[in-house]
Protein backbone atom coordinates (compact mmCIF):
# COMPACT_ATOMS: atom_id res chain seq x y z
CA UNK A 1 0.00 0.00 0.00
CA UNK A 2 1.30 3.40 -1.00
CA UNK A 3 0.98 6.12 1.59
CA UNK A 4 -0.64 9.45 0.76
CA UNK A 5 1.65 11.67 2.81
CA UNK A 6 0.16 15.04 1.80
CA UNK A 7 -2.69 16.38 -0.32
CA UNK A 8 -2.46 20.03 -1.31
CA UNK A 9 -4.13 22.47 -3.66
CA UNK A 10 -2.65 25.67 -5.11
CA UNK A 11 -3.14 27.88 -8.18
CA UNK A 12 -0.97 28.40 -11.27
CA UNK A 13 -1.03 32.07 -12.28
CA UNK A 14 1.67 32.12 -15.00
CA UNK A 15 2.60 35.73 -14.24
CA UNK A 16 3.77 34.88 -10.72
CA UNK A 17 7.37 33.79 -11.46
CA UNK A 18 8.03 37.20 -13.00
CA UNK A 19 6.01 39.12 -10.38
CA UNK A 20 7.88 37.42 -7.53
CA UNK A 21 11.06 39.18 -8.66
CA UNK A 22 9.55 42.51 -7.53
CA UNK A 23 6.85 41.18 -5.24
CA UNK A 24 6.69 44.26 -2.98
CA UNK A 25 5.43 46.39 -5.85
CA UNK A 26 2.12 44.51 -6.16
CA UNK A 27 -0.67 44.23 -3.55
CA UNK A 28 -1.03 40.69 -2.24
CA UNK A 29 1.92 39.24 -4.15
CA UNK A 30 4.30 39.10 -1.14
CA UNK A 31 1.72 36.94 0.70
CA UNK A 32 1.54 34.58 -2.27
CA UNK A 33 5.32 34.27 -2.30
CA UNK A 34 5.33 33.56 1.43
CA UNK A 35 2.60 30.91 1.15
CA UNK A 36 4.37 29.11 -1.67
CA UNK A 37 7.48 29.08 0.57
CA UNK A 38 5.46 27.56 3.43
CA UNK A 39 3.86 24.97 1.17
CA UNK A 40 7.27 24.08 -0.26
CA UNK A 41 8.44 23.39 3.29
CA UNK A 42 5.27 21.40 4.04
CA UNK A 43 5.86 19.27 0.96
CA UNK A 44 9.50 18.70 1.89
CA UNK A 45 8.53 17.63 5.43
CA UNK A 46 6.08 15.07 4.01
CA UNK A 47 9.10 13.33 2.40
CA UNK A 48 7.32 12.13 -0.73
CA UNK A 49 8.87 9.72 -3.25
CA UNK A 50 6.55 10.82 -6.03
CA UNK A 51 4.22 13.76 -6.74
CA UNK A 52 0.80 13.05 -8.19
CA UNK A 53 0.05 16.31 -10.03
CA UNK A 54 -3.59 17.04 -10.84
CA UNK A 55 -4.36 20.01 -13.04
CA UNK A 56 -5.52 20.78 -16.54
CA UNK A 57 -3.80 21.42 -19.85
CA UNK A 58 -4.75 24.84 -21.24
CA UNK A 59 -5.39 23.76 -24.82
CA UNK A 60 -1.67 23.47 -25.44
CA UNK A 61 -1.28 19.73 -25.63
CA UNK A 62 -4.95 18.83 -25.94
CA UNK A 63 -7.61 20.18 -28.27
CA UNK A 64 -11.23 19.51 -29.13
CA UNK A 65 -10.28 17.09 -31.92
CA UNK A 66 -9.88 14.51 -29.16
CA UNK A 67 -10.62 15.90 -25.72
CA UNK A 68 -10.30 13.51 -22.77
CA UNK A 69 -12.17 14.16 -19.53
CA UNK A 70 -9.38 12.56 -17.47
CA UNK A 71 -5.99 11.90 -18.99
CA UNK A 72 -3.17 10.19 -17.12
CA UNK A 73 0.36 10.60 -18.38
CA UNK A 74 2.81 7.73 -18.39
CA UNK A 75 5.27 9.49 -20.68
CA UNK A 76 8.75 8.83 -19.21
CA UNK A 77 9.67 12.53 -19.05
CA UNK A 78 7.53 15.45 -17.86
CA UNK A 79 8.79 18.66 -19.38
CA UNK A 80 7.37 22.12 -19.95
CA UNK A 81 5.93 24.62 -20.31
CA UNK A 82 5.71 25.22 -24.05
CA UNK A 83 8.16 27.69 -25.57
CA UNK A 84 5.45 30.26 -26.35
CA UNK A 85 4.51 30.25 -22.65
CA UNK A 86 8.11 30.65 -21.56
CA UNK A 87 8.38 33.69 -23.82
CA UNK A 88 4.97 35.17 -23.00
CA UNK A 89 5.07 34.77 -19.22
CA UNK A 90 8.66 34.00 -18.26
CA UNK A 91 7.62 30.68 -16.70
CA UNK A 92 10.79 28.74 -15.84
CA UNK A 93 11.44 25.45 -17.59
CA UNK A 94 10.68 22.34 -15.58
CA UNK A 95 11.93 18.85 -16.39
CA UNK A 96 11.68 15.69 -14.38
CA UNK A 97 10.92 12.00 -14.72
CA UNK A 98 7.53 10.39 -14.58
CA UNK A 99 7.23 7.34 -12.32
CA UNK A 100 5.98 5.16 -15.15
CA UNK A 101 5.58 2.04 -13.01
CA UNK A 102 3.33 3.81 -10.50
CA UNK A 103 1.48 5.56 -13.34
CA UNK A 104 0.73 2.17 -14.93
CA UNK A 105 -0.58 0.82 -11.62
CA UNK A 106 -2.84 3.87 -11.26
CA UNK A 107 -4.06 3.47 -14.84
CA UNK A 108 -4.81 -0.23 -14.47
CA UNK A 109 -6.23 0.12 -10.96
CA UNK A 110 -8.36 3.05 -12.09
CA UNK A 111 -9.75 1.13 -15.06
CA UNK A 112 -10.63 -1.83 -12.83
CA UNK A 113 -12.27 0.35 -10.22
CA UNK A 114 -14.34 2.56 -12.52
CA UNK A 115 -12.28 5.36 -14.08
CA UNK A 116 -12.15 5.13 -17.87
CA UNK A 117 -8.91 7.08 -18.11
CA UNK A 118 -7.41 8.26 -21.33
CA UNK A 119 -3.66 7.95 -21.20
CA UNK A 120 -0.68 9.45 -22.96
CA UNK A 121 2.86 8.23 -23.62
CA UNK A 122 3.82 11.68 -24.90
CA UNK A 123 2.34 14.32 -22.62
CA UNK A 124 4.04 17.68 -22.13
CA UNK A 125 3.25 19.72 -19.02
CA UNK A 126 2.08 23.30 -19.45
CA UNK A 127 2.26 26.17 -16.97
CA UNK A 128 -0.51 24.65 -14.83
CA UNK A 129 2.06 22.05 -13.75
CA UNK A 130 5.34 23.93 -14.27
CA UNK A 131 4.36 27.02 -12.23
CA UNK A 132 3.34 25.25 -9.01
CA UNK A 133 6.17 22.71 -9.33
CA UNK A 134 8.75 25.47 -9.82
CA UNK A 135 7.64 26.98 -6.49
CA UNK A 136 6.93 23.79 -4.54
CA UNK A 137 9.76 21.57 -5.77
CA UNK A 138 12.32 23.71 -7.62
CA UNK A 139 14.92 20.96 -7.12
CA UNK A 140 13.22 18.95 -9.93
CA UNK A 141 14.45 15.82 -8.13
CA UNK A 142 11.18 13.92 -7.66
CA UNK A 143 9.31 11.92 -10.27
CA UNK A 144 5.78 13.08 -10.93
CA UNK A 145 2.61 11.61 -12.42
CA UNK A 146 0.48 14.20 -14.26
CA UNK A 147 -3.28 13.89 -14.48
CA UNK A 148 -5.15 16.35 -16.70
CA UNK A 149 -8.84 17.05 -16.08
CA UNK A 150 -10.65 18.84 -18.89
CA UNK A 151 -11.34 22.32 -17.49
CA UNK A 152 -10.91 24.34 -20.69
CA UNK A 153 -13.33 22.94 -23.25
CA UNK A 154 -16.88 22.54 -21.94
CA UNK A 155 -18.73 20.40 -21.21
CA UNK A 156 -16.34 19.49 -18.39
CA UNK A 157 -16.66 16.66 -15.85
CA UNK A 158 -19.12 17.30 -13.03
CA UNK A 159 -18.06 18.17 -9.51
CA UNK A 160 -19.59 14.92 -8.26
CA UNK A 161 -17.60 12.86 -10.76
CA UNK A 162 -14.37 14.68 -9.95
CA UNK A 163 -14.80 13.98 -6.27
CA UNK A 164 -15.64 10.34 -7.02
CA UNK A 165 -12.56 9.99 -9.26
CA UNK A 166 -10.49 11.33 -6.35
CA UNK A 167 -12.03 8.76 -4.00
CA UNK A 168 -11.27 5.94 -6.44
CA UNK A 169 -7.70 7.22 -6.89
CA UNK A 170 -7.27 7.14 -3.11
CA UNK A 171 -8.27 3.47 -3.06
CA UNK A 172 -6.05 2.72 -6.07
CA UNK A 173 -3.02 4.38 -4.46
CA UNK A 174 -3.59 2.77 -1.09
CA UNK A 175 -4.41 -0.71 -2.38
CA UNK A 176 -2.92 -1.21 -5.85
CA UNK A 177 0.39 0.62 -5.66
CA UNK A 178 3.35 -1.19 -4.06
CA UNK A 179 4.26 -0.64 -0.43
CA UNK A 180 6.78 1.94 0.75
CA UNK A 181 5.86 4.42 -1.94
CA UNK A 182 5.14 7.82 -0.41
CA UNK A 183 2.84 9.86 -2.64
CA UNK A 184 2.07 13.56 -2.26
CA UNK A 185 -0.85 14.98 -4.22
CA UNK A 186 -0.39 18.46 -5.70
CA UNK A 187 -3.59 19.74 -7.30
CA UNK A 188 -3.62 23.05 -9.16
CA UNK A 189 -7.00 24.48 -10.08
CA UNK A 190 -8.86 27.78 -10.07
CA UNK A 191 -10.95 29.92 -7.80
CA UNK A 192 -12.71 32.77 -9.64
CA UNK A 193 -11.09 33.20 -13.05
CA UNK A 194 -11.93 34.90 -16.33
CA UNK A 195 -9.81 34.40 -19.44
CA UNK A 196 -10.55 36.47 -22.51
CA UNK A 197 -13.95 37.54 -21.21
CA UNK A 198 -15.62 40.79 -20.16
CA UNK A 199 -14.13 40.94 -16.65
CA UNK A 200 -10.55 42.06 -16.09
CA UNK A 201 -8.81 40.24 -13.28
CA UNK A 202 -7.33 43.15 -11.37
CA UNK A 203 -8.54 41.70 -8.09
CA UNK A 204 -10.89 38.96 -6.84
CA UNK A 205 -13.78 38.19 -9.19
CA UNK A 206 -16.00 37.14 -6.29
CA UNK A 207 -14.28 37.30 -2.90
CA UNK A 208 -17.43 36.19 -1.08
CA UNK A 209 -17.68 32.96 -3.08
CA UNK A 210 -13.95 32.33 -2.73
CA UNK A 211 -14.17 32.66 1.06
CA UNK A 212 -17.30 30.49 1.09
CA UNK A 213 -15.83 27.55 -0.85
CA UNK A 214 -12.54 27.58 1.05
CA UNK A 215 -14.58 27.55 4.30
CA UNK A 216 -16.48 24.51 3.01
CA UNK A 217 -13.18 22.80 2.14
CA UNK A 218 -11.86 23.54 5.63
CA UNK A 219 -15.03 22.07 7.12
CA UNK A 220 -14.98 19.01 4.86
CA UNK A 221 -18.47 19.90 3.58
CA UNK A 222 -18.30 17.68 0.50
CA UNK A 223 -22.03 17.42 -0.16
CA UNK A 224 -22.60 21.17 -0.04
CA UNK A 225 -19.62 21.82 -2.28
CA UNK A 226 -20.83 19.31 -4.85
CA UNK A 227 -24.40 20.59 -4.73
CA UNK A 228 -23.31 24.19 -5.23
CA UNK A 229 -20.67 23.48 -7.88
CA UNK A 230 -22.93 23.78 -10.91
CA UNK A 231 -21.77 24.94 -14.36
CA UNK A 232 -24.17 27.91 -14.05
CA UNK A 233 -22.72 29.00 -10.71
CA UNK A 234 -19.15 28.71 -11.99
CA UNK A 235 -20.00 30.65 -15.16
CA UNK A 236 -21.67 33.42 -13.16
CA UNK A 237 -18.35 34.04 -11.40
CA UNK A 238 -15.96 33.78 -14.33
CA UNK A 239 -15.79 31.95 -17.63
CA UNK A 240 -13.24 29.25 -16.60
CA UNK A 241 -14.12 29.01 -12.90
CA UNK A 242 -15.12 25.38 -13.50
CA UNK A 243 -11.35 24.76 -13.08
CA UNK A 244 -12.28 24.61 -9.39
CA UNK A 245 -13.07 20.90 -9.90
CA UNK A 246 -9.35 20.02 -9.81
CA UNK A 247 -9.65 20.67 -6.06
CA UNK A 248 -12.58 18.26 -5.79
CA UNK A 249 -10.40 15.46 -7.20
CA UNK A 250 -7.87 16.33 -4.48
CA UNK A 251 -10.63 16.39 -1.86
CA UNK A 252 -11.62 12.86 -2.90
CA UNK A 253 -7.98 11.78 -2.56
CA UNK A 254 -8.03 13.22 0.96
CA UNK A 255 -11.09 11.10 1.74
CA UNK A 256 -13.32 14.17 2.05
CA UNK A 257 -11.96 15.11 5.43
CA UNK A 258 -11.68 18.74 6.58
CA UNK A 259 -8.61 20.54 5.28
CA UNK A 260 -5.95 21.63 7.75
CA UNK A 261 -5.53 24.87 5.82
CA UNK A 262 -7.76 26.40 3.13
CA UNK A 263 -7.33 30.01 2.26
CA UNK A 264 -7.99 32.29 -0.70
CA UNK A 265 -5.08 34.71 -1.09
CA UNK A 266 -6.36 37.93 -2.62
CA UNK A 267 -4.12 40.11 -4.73
CA UNK A 268 -4.21 42.54 -7.63
CA UNK A 269 -4.71 39.49 -9.90
CA UNK A 270 -7.03 36.49 -9.74
CA UNK A 271 -7.28 34.90 -6.29
CA UNK A 272 -5.06 31.90 -5.58
CA UNK A 273 -6.08 29.03 -3.28
CA UNK A 274 -3.77 27.47 -0.72
CA UNK A 275 -5.21 24.23 0.60
CA UNK A 276 -3.59 21.46 2.60
CA UNK A 277 -5.30 18.35 3.86
CA UNK A 278 -2.12 16.96 5.43
CA UNK A 279 -1.36 13.21 5.34
CA UNK A 280 -4.10 10.60 5.04
CA UNK A 281 -4.84 8.61 8.16
CA UNK A 282 -3.26 5.46 6.77
CA UNK A 283 -0.02 7.37 6.21
CA UNK A 284 0.24 8.41 9.85
CA UNK A 285 -0.13 4.86 11.29
CA UNK B 1 -21.93 27.67 -37.74
CA UNK B 2 -19.11 25.44 -36.57
CA UNK B 3 -17.35 27.25 -33.67
CA UNK B 4 -14.86 24.41 -33.80
CA UNK B 5 -13.28 25.78 -36.98
CA UNK B 6 -12.81 29.22 -35.41
CA UNK B 7 -11.31 27.65 -32.31
CA UNK B 8 -8.93 25.68 -34.52
CA UNK B 9 -7.66 28.80 -36.31
CA UNK B 10 -7.11 30.51 -32.95
CA UNK B 11 -5.50 27.42 -31.47
CA UNK B 12 -2.98 27.04 -34.29
CA UNK B 13 -1.91 30.66 -33.86
CA UNK B 14 -1.89 30.38 -30.05
CA UNK B 15 0.50 27.43 -29.96
CA UNK B 16 2.74 28.68 -32.78
CA UNK B 17 3.18 32.47 -32.57
CA UNK B 18 4.99 32.57 -35.92
CA UNK B 19 1.62 31.84 -37.49
CA UNK B 20 0.29 35.16 -36.18
CA UNK B 21 2.55 36.98 -38.65
CA UNK B 22 1.50 34.61 -41.38
CA UNK B 23 -2.14 35.36 -40.64
CA UNK B 24 -1.50 39.10 -40.80
CA UNK B 25 0.25 38.82 -44.18
CA UNK B 26 -2.92 37.47 -45.75
CA UNK B 27 -5.85 36.63 -43.45
CA UNK B 28 -8.01 35.41 -46.33
CA UNK B 29 -5.41 32.95 -47.54
CA UNK B 30 -4.67 31.82 -43.98
CA UNK B 31 -8.25 30.73 -43.24
CA UNK B 32 -8.67 29.13 -46.66
CA UNK B 33 -8.29 25.50 -45.60
CA UNK B 34 -10.42 25.68 -42.45
CA UNK B 35 -13.98 24.44 -42.17
CA UNK B 36 -15.85 27.68 -41.42
CA UNK B 37 -19.24 29.19 -42.07
CA UNK B 38 -19.28 32.25 -44.36
CA UNK B 39 -20.03 34.42 -41.35
CA UNK B 40 -17.12 33.03 -39.33
CA UNK B 41 -14.71 33.31 -42.26
CA UNK B 42 -15.67 36.93 -42.78
CA UNK B 43 -15.32 37.78 -39.08
CA UNK B 44 -11.87 36.19 -38.93
CA UNK B 45 -10.67 38.02 -42.04
CA UNK B 46 -11.99 41.32 -40.71
CA UNK B 47 -10.58 40.51 -37.26
CA UNK B 48 -14.01 41.17 -35.78
CA UNK B 49 -13.31 39.61 -32.39
CA UNK B 50 -16.59 40.85 -30.91
CA UNK B 51 -18.59 38.97 -33.56
CA UNK B 52 -16.51 35.83 -33.00
CA UNK B 53 -16.98 36.12 -29.23
CA UNK B 54 -20.75 36.45 -29.67
CA UNK B 55 -20.75 33.36 -31.90
CA UNK B 56 -19.28 31.34 -29.03
CA UNK B 57 -15.59 31.08 -29.85
CA UNK B 58 -13.54 29.68 -26.96
CA UNK B 59 -12.70 32.96 -25.15
CA UNK B 60 -9.24 31.85 -24.01
CA UNK B 61 -8.18 30.87 -27.52
CA UNK B 62 -9.87 33.90 -29.08
CA UNK B 63 -7.98 36.27 -26.78
CA UNK B 64 -4.68 34.59 -27.66
CA UNK B 65 -5.38 35.04 -31.36
CA UNK B 66 -6.48 38.64 -30.73
CA UNK B 67 -3.30 39.33 -28.79
CA UNK B 68 -1.28 38.40 -31.84
CA UNK B 69 -3.22 39.95 -34.68
CA UNK B 70 -5.34 42.93 -33.61
CA UNK B 71 -3.82 46.32 -34.48
CA UNK B 72 -4.63 47.50 -30.93
CA UNK B 73 -2.60 44.70 -29.33
CA UNK B 74 0.40 46.92 -28.60
CA UNK B 75 -1.61 49.58 -26.74
CA UNK B 76 -0.89 49.62 -22.99
CA UNK B 77 -4.60 49.39 -22.18
CA UNK B 78 -5.27 46.57 -24.65
CA UNK B 79 -6.46 44.10 -21.99
CA UNK B 80 -8.99 46.55 -20.51
CA UNK B 81 -10.17 47.70 -23.93
CA UNK B 82 -10.62 44.12 -25.13
CA UNK B 83 -12.65 43.14 -22.03
CA UNK B 84 -14.77 46.32 -22.22
CA UNK B 85 -15.57 45.60 -25.88
CA UNK B 86 -17.06 42.24 -24.85
CA UNK B 87 -18.90 43.49 -21.77
CA UNK B 88 -22.28 44.09 -23.47
CA UNK B 89 -22.40 40.44 -24.59
CA UNK B 90 -21.97 38.62 -21.27
CA UNK B 91 -20.63 35.09 -21.45
CA UNK B 92 -21.98 33.18 -24.47
CA UNK B 93 -21.92 29.39 -24.39
CA UNK B 94 -18.64 28.27 -25.93
CA UNK B 95 -19.05 24.49 -25.95
CA UNK B 96 -18.23 23.17 -29.43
Amino acid sequence: MAKIVEVMGVGHNPFLPRLFQNAEQYPGIPTLKERYGEFRQKLREAQPDVLFCISHDHLNELFMDNMPAFLLSKAPIAEGPFSHQEKQFGVPHYRTHVDVEVAKRILEGGLQRGIDFSYSDEFHIDHAYAVPLSFLRPEMDLPIIPLSVNCMAPPVPTAARCYQVGQILKTVLEEDVPADCRVAVVASGHLGIELGGPKVMNGPLDAEWELHVTDLIRQGEVETLIRESTPERFMSIGNYTFGFVDYLVAMGLAGGRPAVHAEPVFSCFQTQAFISWGPNEEAVK
Amino acid sequence: MSRYGVDKVCWHIAIDPSLGDKFLEDPKAFVEGYDLSAEERQALIQMDFVALYKMGANPFLLSQWAGQVLPERKNPDFRDWYAASLAPYGRPDFAT
